[in-house]
């Protein structure tokens, strides 16, 4: 039975008839939806028809003098017999209308797009300063108002605004774009040398260059000068700007011991579960207010709702708590420093690395990863000349 | 036949227009032998679990089958379900 035929009702009758066909094609002129016709025997059929329908469907059978009983019937919601029958589930679906309608008039969830620097966390804290927080009732909010509140709040803001969906609310923030560093073009510089290499390349597009492709420097030495020779006047200071390519090689180091920390085994950790209506929660477990330390706690809350559409006030939450073991595996404690050192050097140079090794060694309490890198990037550095 | 109908239907041929195009050409669409979809009916003039029979505007299509049963009709469409064995127009 399919779920829109429970709604509406439905009744299966059996009709004994001389003419069936005849029957049959009233039906269709009347325009009476009748389905699932089977012939039993010469002068019996059995079919399905709508509970609205059943009153014009029997003065029919009337008009062909036919019999019609009816075997099954299932009563629609739109029958005030079945309200009557059902009234704790007619009152239990109208209080879950009710619920409805008030839940989405307030907001239980919260979505933050846009941050860069700003966190979610810093945002919602905000929010919840202006009184936009889980539970407020959302068509009483002032846009312009909490926008002036926020702006004035996060001075790293430059526009919000809050698109309230039902009971979510997505809150769409655009940060301020910082200044670029502004420096005067008559203030002097010289281009030094970040790091020791071999030239490859150099481009000047100011100053003198001293140095040209091949050449070995070392860190710190003078790359290109911002002191300009003239045959005409004195010598002036120009600020040097170059972009000098050179191979650098790196060689980092990272110390492990050999015993790591790792998330304990589930064994022996454990579970607690809450339940939060609205805004109070309610504790699944009984020692809530011992302090549980030297363990690892990860929570989980699980709001009842449909993802994207609205949430109810109601969620559940799951604490994980897991305790920290020690752990010795040689492939565990070599594999996140390999990872870190590449990160690290990516982070510090200029450019690319061009080719990388890796050596382990490990002794009774540490492991010693060495990486040596040779990589292509921009030495050059500015040094601001001091007035003379 | 009318004689629009049959104005229609001479006209169809000499455009080479498919006869499906006409308003109430009687139209069968049988998925796998086991429903049957039928369009443009005037009425079921025979109807049984082995027989059926359904009018249309100037023929009648005779379906034989096995455990025939109608899952639906209206004034335009009749939805039979079944084993079907042998269609015939008439």
């Amino acid at each position: 039975m399919r779920i829109t035929d429970r709604l509406r009702g439905v009744v299966e009758v059996e009709i004994h008839t001389v003419t069936p066909e005849a029957i049959l094609n009233a039906c269709i002129q009347k325009g009476l939806l009748v389905r699932n016709i089977c012939r039993l025997d010469l002068c019996t059929l059995r079919l399905t028809l709508f509970e609205k329908d059943l009153e014009s469907f029997s003065g029919l059978c009337k008009q062909y003098q036919s019999d019609c009983d009816t075997k099954i019937q299932i009563e629609g919601l739109q029958n005030k017999r079945f309200l009557k029958r059902h009234a704790v589930l007619a009152l239990g679906l109208i209080l879950m209308a009710c619920a409805l309608v008030w839940s989405n008039l307030h907001i239980w969830d919260f979505e933050v797009k846009g941050c860069r620097k700003l966190t979610q966390g810093q945002v919602l804290r905000a929010l919840s300063e202006c009184g936009v927080t889980e539970g407020c009732y959302w068509p009483s909010l002032s846009l312009d108002f909490l926008r002036n509140e926020m702006l004035g709040r996060l001075p790293e803001l430059a526009w919000i605004t809050v698109n309230v969906n039902g009971s979510r609310a997505v809150v769409v923030v655009a940060e301020r774009t910082e200044m670029p560093e502004i420096y005067k073009e008559n203030h002097a510089a010289n281009i030094i040398a970040s790091h020791s290499g071999i030239i490859r390349e150099t481009c000047v597009r100011n100053g003198v260059s001293l140095v040209q492709s091949g050449d070995a420097v070392t860190e710190g030495e003078l790359l290109v000068s911002g002191k300009m020779d003239s045959l005409s006047n004195p010598s002036r200071l120009v600020r040097a700007d170059a972009s000098i390519l050179a191979d650098t090689w790196y060689e980092l180091t990272s110390v492990n011991p050999e015993t790591m920390l790792k998330p304990g085994h589930a064994k022996r950790g454990f579970h607690q579960f809450a339940v939060k209506i609205g805004k109070d929660r309610i504790n699944l477990f009984g020692r809530s207010r011992k302090a549980l330390d030297g363990y690892d706690k990860i929570v989980h809350e699980y709001k009842l709702g449909i993802k994207e559409l609205f949430v109810f006030p109601i969620s559940f939450i799951v604490e994980r708590y897991s305790v920290w073991g020690e752990e010795t595996d040689k492939r565990y404690s070599a594999m996140p420093s390999e990872t870190s050192l590449q990160t690290y050097l990516q982070n510090r140079i200029d450019g690319e690395i061009v080719e990388m090794n890796n050596s382990f060694r490990r002794d009774d309490q540490e492991c010693y990863l060495t990486m040596r890198a040779h990589c292509l990037e921009n030495i050059a550095e500015t040094v601001e000349l001091s007035p003379p | 036949m009318s004689k629009r109908s049959e104005f229609l239907t001479e006209l169809t041929a000499h455009v080479e227009l498919p006869q499906a195009v006409l308003p109430n050409a009687a139209k069968m669409t049988v998925v796998s032998g086991k429903q049957i979809r039928i369009e443009n009916h005037r009425g079921i003039l025979e109807f049984g679990s082995d027989r059926v029979v359904i009018r249309f505007e100037s023929e009648k299509l005779i379906l034989a089958g096995q455990e025939l049963r109608i899952l639906g009709m209206n004034r335009d469409e009749i939805l039979i379900e079944g084993r079907l064995q042998n269609a015939e127009w008439m």
